[in-house]
């Protein structure tokens, strides 16, 4: 029996997400390859378009630091530093390879690290994609030929050509997998939440190890599960919106959940930001994807141009947090921000002014150090901050 | 226990460093201080001024465009020296923004921040401080502060904003086949940054001068270029803290005809420093690289007392000069600046030579002081300058140049075994900055140097005599 048969919906995802090789040790055994990334701005669908399975590099905040700092100085990103204090303890022992790409400095400059670190692994392939950093006609056409070369070097590696009809119908795949999850996020606008935080956080986890067609039939089993069953929590607790670094835990969505309230929308990069658009399908299916993964994601790590004031530009920069907070009926927001994250620790004040100032949210900014030995002072912070959010909802 | 000599009671501790070289006593007292005056006399006649990010290939354009320019990045840099930066940290940290973003970048955000809170420059600002900006012009290279520093600036300054997108292929990438897209999409970047400044400035760019400036700005490089090279000379001519005053005027005021009479100046003065065997110090026992960071600003005589100790920086891994493009025919002028910045960003990829890196499989290397650097152009600095021994400087606050300090001094074990001292503190911050523990780690490691010495003679004396009773046999 294969794991997949031993368990259904959310407790299947939650089993995946405690034990992420579950599958992946399954599907290798039977001869698939298993491919590393970092970063949602790696487009999965070259990988499904070839039948590899990607496999998402996380790191984990409860285990403590002890190998990687021979190799990456402390001043670096946490959550990069954790991933390969992993990987040095064997969590990714799995891997018959790994995809950097230039996302952010971090993320770049791990890629030589991780690939130094792991040559006695003797790994059958290695990518860098590299990334522009603005939306102009130019970068998206050099973006392409990236993808281009991505593309190439998969066909070398396994031998097999990838049509444009492979490309389509993996996007095609992906897309339906995006749909999915949006209707998934969709149950969280109730009062209470059909879903809860934690749930989503596990429920999109899971889908970081598995092949898109397994990860879209659990999510049609855990929609059903999600939408049949009773009402679990009381109405009217606050309504908290997540803008983070990365939810890959669910230290901080059980901390709001224990203070009465619910993480019902977030912002970060393994959570809504992965699927909140499809991919177009174009004529040359390259076009859609150098669109959708440079310009749809929004990543602070990408700049599009501005004419204007100021106020105007972070009204355009910020005005799809808006819209989330509204439409999931948002009290008052979380930063997560992962210490070292200059991307986003630059964009905080501004955020922070665009949801107190335009939208009279309340705004709790947390410098994440990506470790779980704080937790109890989290916790007391989150308490007071739901008190807050509370006091605010009862003003208005 | 390592010595660590007292200061003289009452005294005040010196921070900047002291320079070895006539001219690059004059890089900041002649030619960098003027850029701050001479912007701010520019800005009161009305001309446009650009607060510019170094290395976003901005400068020969906006000299030929007859924009003045400042560069925030040295601006902190000044601040920090002259023990000025730390209201500006403070204030935007008050803002909310981390105490571990970049120095530089809290500098700049804290003296915007402060200057809008005043409606005019704080008193006291060290040099005048920066004109308002008629434009912002970041890039993406080195690190990610380089835009996002100004986009968060315009919280405080009421400029347009333009990001070049400045590429360099990947270490592990196959240079012929991607050379040709980075080069296209460089210059299509260079030509959207004129068009830019067309529109803010309403001026026209004139190529013909455009061409004029180039040839300034390579000429410079040349002279500095080779400069560099005569560093290689036993006793070494001129230090790193001479560097790190002479690199401004090549970073900060590329294209201008004084930059070009500086470097004249300074590759004249260093050959016959090489002429004389005129070194740093009258006894030159270690030579040693500055191998991974950038300095500390605010306390620069650190390296003096490297030199106190009979050790002295003949080499950096930071704000270097860049091999010059050759002009060639050079036809279309953009291009040929867009091929120059792939070419100074490809060419400390050396390929493998020594065997042993070749062997590993890897195209072995990674960033190094901001920089994509193979283990091969380190080991070829560190042959080529004789060097003894190596110092990182690990900064809280900029990760671009520290991430890879680690990595190198593991590979080059494997190839090259030399004393290596890991340094902390920050380029501006000097919150977390101890002298005497920084004092206590030197002594130690210049001990060390002197044991590996030892150890070499002695391990040469044996092979030696080996050889000798080999040869008696």
């Amino acid at each position: 029996m294969s794991v997949k048969e031993m368990q259904k919906g959310l407790a299947y995802a939650s089993q995946i997400t405690s034990d992420r090789e579950l599958r992946a040790r399954e599907l290798k055994a039977s001869g698939t390859q298993i491919i590393g990334y970092f970063c949602c701005s790696v487009p999965l669908e070259f990988f499904t378009a070839v039948g590899i399975v990607p496999y998402r590099i996380l790191g984990n905040i409860h285990e403590p630091i002890s190998r990687a700092d021979a190799y990456l100085e402390t001043s670096m990103c946490a959550f990069v530093r954790s991933c390969l204090d992993l990987s040095l303890k064997g969590k990714y022992d799995l891997l018959d390879g790994m995809v950097g790409i230039h996302a952010c400095d971090s993320i770049q400059r791990v890629y030589d690290v991780w690939n130094y670190c792991h040559r006695s692994d003797n790994y059958k392939y290695t990518h860098f994609i590299d990334m522009p950093h603005v939306v102009r006609p130019a970068s998206i056409i050099f973006f392409k030929k990236q993808l281009g070369f991505f593309k190439k070097s998969l066909e070398v590696y396994t031998g097999k050509a990838i049509s444009d009809a492979d490309l389509v119908k993996a996007i095609q795949l992906h897309n339906e997998n995006r749909k999915l999850l949006r209707r998934l996020y969709d149950l969280r606008k109730n009062d209470p939440p059909l879903l809860s935080g934690s749930e989503a956080v596990e429920v999109t986890l899971a889908g970081m190890s598995l092949p898109v067609q397994e990860y879209n039939k659990l999510l049609e089993e855990v929609i059903a599960e999600v939408v049949g069953r009773k009402p679990q929590w009381p109405t009217g607790g606050s309504r908290i919106l997540v803008y983070g670094t990365l939810m890959d835990d669910t230290t901080l969505t059980e901390l709001v959940e224990s203070a009465g309230g619910h993480v019902v929308i977030d912002d970060s990069c393994t959570g809504s930001r992965t699927f909140w658009h499809d991919v177009q399908i174009t004529a040359d299916p390259l076009d859609g994807l150098a669109k959708h993964y440079l310009d749809d994601i929004p990543c602070p790590r990408t700049y599009r141009d501005f004419e204007g004031s100021h106020r105007d530009d972070i009204e355009a920069r910020f005005r799809y947090l808006g819209e989330l907070a509204k439409d999931f009926g948002v009290d008052g927001a979380i930063l997560s921000i992962v210490r070292f994250c200059d991307l986003k620790e630059c964009d905080a004040p501004d955020i922070r002014d665009y949801l107190q100032g335009k939208l009279g949210l309340p705004v709790l900014h947390l410098g994440d150090a990506y470790d779980s030995t704080a937790s109890g002072q989290l916790k007391t912070r989150v308490q007071a901050f739901l008190e807050m959010t509370e006091m605010s909802r009862g003003s208005n | 226990m390592a010595n660590v000599p007292n200061e003289p009671k009452g005294s005040k501790p010196k921070t900047t460093a002291t320079k070895s070289t006539r001219t690059a006593n004059l890089a900041y007292s002649k030619y960098l201080k003027k850029m701050y005056t001479r912007a701010a006399e520019s800005a009161a006649r009305g001309n446009p001024v650009a607060w510019v990010m170094a290395g976003a290939m901005a400068d020969e354009i906006l000299v030929a465009m007859d924009i003045g320019r400042v560069y925030p990045e040295n601006f902190a840099g000044v601040c920090a020296a002259k023990k000025g930066a730390q209201p500006f940290l403070e204030a935007a940290e008050s803002d909310g923004f981390s105490n571990v973003i970049c120095g530089y970048a809290r500098t700049g955000i804290g003296y915007g921040r402060m200057k809008r809170q005043l409606g005019a420059i704080p008193p006291g600002t060290p040099d005048g401080g920066m004109p308002d900006p008629a434009m912002l012009v970041g890039r993406t290279t080195s690190c990610d502060i380089g835009y996002k520093w100004f986009q968060a600036q315009k919280r405080y300054e009421d400029a347009p904003l333009h990001v070049i997108d400045v590429v360099m292929p990947p270490l592990a990438s196959n240079l012929e086949e991607v050379l040709p897209s980075y080069i296209e999409f460089q210059t299509e970047e260079l030509r959207a940054f004129i068009a830019f400044v067309e529109k803010v400035t309403g001026r026209k760019m004139d190529y013909d001068r455009l061409n004029k400036v180039v040839d300034i700005a390579h000429e410079s490089i040349w002279h500095y270029y080779e400069t560099h090279k005569l560093r290689r000379a036993i006793p070494c001519p001129m230090p790193t803290q001479d560097h790190l005053a002479c690199f401004a005027p090549g970073f900060f005021m590329l294209g201008e005809p004084e930059t070009l009479e500086f470097y004249k100046d300074l590759h004249a003065e260093v050959q016959q420093r090489v002429d004389e065997k005129v070194g740093v110090i009258p006894n030159e026992e270690f030579r040693l690289l500055w191998a991974g960071g950038l300095p500390p600003w605010h306390n620069l005589g650190i390296f003096n007392y490297f030199e106190s100790l009979g050790a002295v920086f003949v080499a950096e891994t930071c704000y270097n000069i860049w091999d010059p493009y050759p002009p060639g025919t050079r036809g279309d002028v953009v291009e040929w600046i867009a091929r120059s910045s792939i070419h100074h960003r490809t060419e400390y990829l050396t390929p493998p030579r020594d065997p042993r890196v070749s062997a590993g499989g890897l195209k072995a290397g990674t960033f190094l002081s901001g920089r994509q650097v193979s283990v091969q152009w380190l080991l070829d600095k560190i042959n080529d300058y004789k060097v003894d021994g190596l110092v990182m400087h690990g900064t809280m606050s900029c990760r671009a140049c520290t991430i890879g300090q680690l990595y190198f001094k593991d590979t080059l074990k494997e190839y090259i075994d030399l004393p290596t001292l890991f340094i902390e503190s920050d380029i501006i911050d000097e919150r977390n900055f101890s002298e005497t523990n920084m004092k206590s780690q030197i002594d130690s490691f210049v001990e060390s140097l002197a044991n590996a010495r030892k150890r070499k003679q002695e391990s040469q004396a044996r092979e030696v005599g080996k050889s000798g009773q080999t040869s008696k046999a």
